[in-house]
């Protein structure tokens, strides 16, 4: 019900689903070092949100919980405080794939932008007040700057995923 | 809602409400059991993947390190190759100038753990823990002063609060030792946010602009004499019987890279004079800068006389006097007193 192939058959290519998120965590884990602090790029999230389009809204609620204490454990806020937000942007994900969206690359990017802008916004009204000097510059530039770059990996994950389509098959093996 | 849909929807509802309550739980924790909590998720569930993440902090440290290891190493060929006696006396001297050199024991370095902004909640991660004689309330610092206190421990990882944080505070005095008072952020906004108050000076004890304040060693968290920040004003405040002023300090968020977490086991004297060495050196260089210009203007205006031999002769000095040997060395001014007897409890902060 749950699984990867769950929610009326959307999604039946677990194998690729799998590797693309695996992916996706060891790059956060791997590639995000490499890159300047002041523009995350969220490959957490997006790799919460690929699973999201393609589970069922339970297990997007879940894989949020999982990847929101992931970055929490090797963040600066309260445990808890981004499990709380990706639960939400995961399991709101997952309910507007069935009536919006499909497994379109563009609207995944778009959303990977949304969600990761107002998770920033959200994440940062959640810090306690004095403990930050993130500025209306750092929210208003630096934060859509890397929510773009989180919607590029967004669609590159998602064209990655349907690259590999069978011969004669519709794209995203659906 | 047909009873199949709604059998379907409700245990989506119960695995999202459930993942939300949890979460909503640790939320709510107190701080030492949160704290608990995630210790414990970074030393079994993600471990693997926080150690993943220090080998490629470390792999990024380097990368960017080249360029300076390579310009390094260019200046240093150059030297070797123009000056080879002078190119070796330049190392030891650098190495003498390290605060590793200075400080020889009870220190441990650590890399910032990558992906965290000073800037963000002026906190900094550090990439060693307890495993490496880390504990809460060592002081943090790097070569040019003080950069905060760790303030939580773990096994493979520290959290350390900056000097720009709101919990912060140090015992500090000046450098002259004639006056003290406590340390904190100096919490405004903008750019001033990134400046330091000095509050509870004496009032009869006036600091002058450019005067250099260090820890005090009061307290228990803080060593004596290290750097802290410069003295740039000072605040008007409703106090009446004492002086607040405003310090710009010594470690700028850029300038934080690598740091030295100083552990129990240091000598206190030898923590005591490491910045001052630098301190004092770095003026003796900029004496010794500022004769060799004076000798390099001299020659110029000398004219023809330079042909007949004095140009060479120096040169030959100013390259004595850009690699001073042990022999040409200026003994250090005393910028940071001795210690004092202990000063009364009530100074004395608890951070």
């Amino acid at each position: 019900m749950t699984g990867l192939s769950g929610g009326g058959g959307r999604g039946p290519r677990p194998v690729v689903t799998a590797l693309v998120v695996a992916a996706l965590v060891v790059g956060h884990y791997t590639v995000r070092p490499f890159l300047p602090p002041r523009v995350p790029v969220g490959f957490l999230l997006v790799g919460v949100l690929f699973l999201a389009v393609r589970v069922r809204p339970g297990a997007a609620a879940v894989a949020g919980l999982i990847a929101g204490l992931a970055a929490d454990t090797s963040g600066a806020l309260p445990l808890g405080t981004t499990s709380l937000v990706w639960i939400t942007l995961a399991f709101l994900a997952a309910r507007m794939r069935a009536v919006l969206f499909g497994e379109q690359a563009m609207v995944a990017g778009a959303v990977a932008f949304g969600a990761s802008w107002i998770g920033d916004l959200v994440l940062a009204l959640a810090r306690p007040s004095g403990t930050s000097a993130l500025s209306a510059m750092s929210l208003l530039l630096w934060s859509p700057i890397g929510a773009l770059l989180t919607a590029g990996l967004a669609v590159g994950a998602h064209l990655l995923a349907r690259a590999p389509s069978r011969p004669g098959g519709r794209p995203g093996g659906r | 809602m047909s009873r199949s849909t709604r059998r379907a929807v409700r245990p989506d509802l119960v695995l999202a409400g459930g993942s939300a309550v949890l979460a909503l739980l640790l939320v709510m924790l107190p701080d030492p059991a949160r704290a608990t909590v995630a210790a414990t998720l970074r030393d079994t569930v993600f471990s693997p993947l926080l150690a993943l993440e220090a080998r490629a902090a470390r792999t990024a440290a380097a990368l960017r390190g080249r360029d300076a290891v390579l310009a390094a190493r260019g200046g240093q060929v150059s030297a070797e190759v123009a000056l080879a006696e002078v190119g070796a006396e330049n190392r030891t001297l650098r190495a003498l100038l390290g605060l590793a050199g200075r400080l020889r024991q009870g220190f441990v370095v650590a890399d910032l753990v990558p992906g965290r902004s000073f800037e963000a909640d002026f906190t900094v991660g550090l990439t060693a823990g307890a495993d490496a004689g880390i504990a809460p309330f060592q002081p943090v610092v790097t070569a040019r002063g003080l950069v905060g206190m760790v303030e939580r421990a773990d096994p493979s990882r520290s959290e350390v609060i900056t000097w720009a944080h709101p919990d912060f505070a140090a015992s500090a005095m000046s450098a002259d030792g004639t006056a003290f008072g406590i340390v904190k952020p100096h919490l405004a906004a903008g750019a001033r946010r990134w400046l330091l108050e000095m509050r509870g000076v004496r009032y009869r004890s006036r600091l002058d602009t450019g005067v250099v304040v260090v820890t005090s060693g009061l307290g228990s968290t803080f060593p004596r004499g290290i750097v802290i920040g410069t003295v740039i004003g000072e605040l008007a405040t409703p106090e009446q019987w004492s002086r607040t002023y405003l310090v710009a300090p010594a470690v700028l968020p850029d300038g934080v890279g690598p740091v030295v977490v100083l552990t129990p086991g240091g000598d206190s004297a030898r923590i005591a004079t490491a910045w001052r060495r630098a301190t004092v050196d770095s003026a003796t260089r900029g004496v010794l800068a500022a004769s060799d210009s004076l000798a390099a203007d001299s020659v110029a205006r000398q004219g023809p006389v330079a042909d007949t031999g004095a140009t060479e002769r120096v040169v030959a000095d100013s390259v004595a006097l850009t690699g001073p040997s042990p022999r040409r060395a200026v003994p250090p001014a005393p910028v940071v007193p001795p210690a004092r007897p202990p000063a009364p409890p009530a100074r004395a902060i608890v951070p």
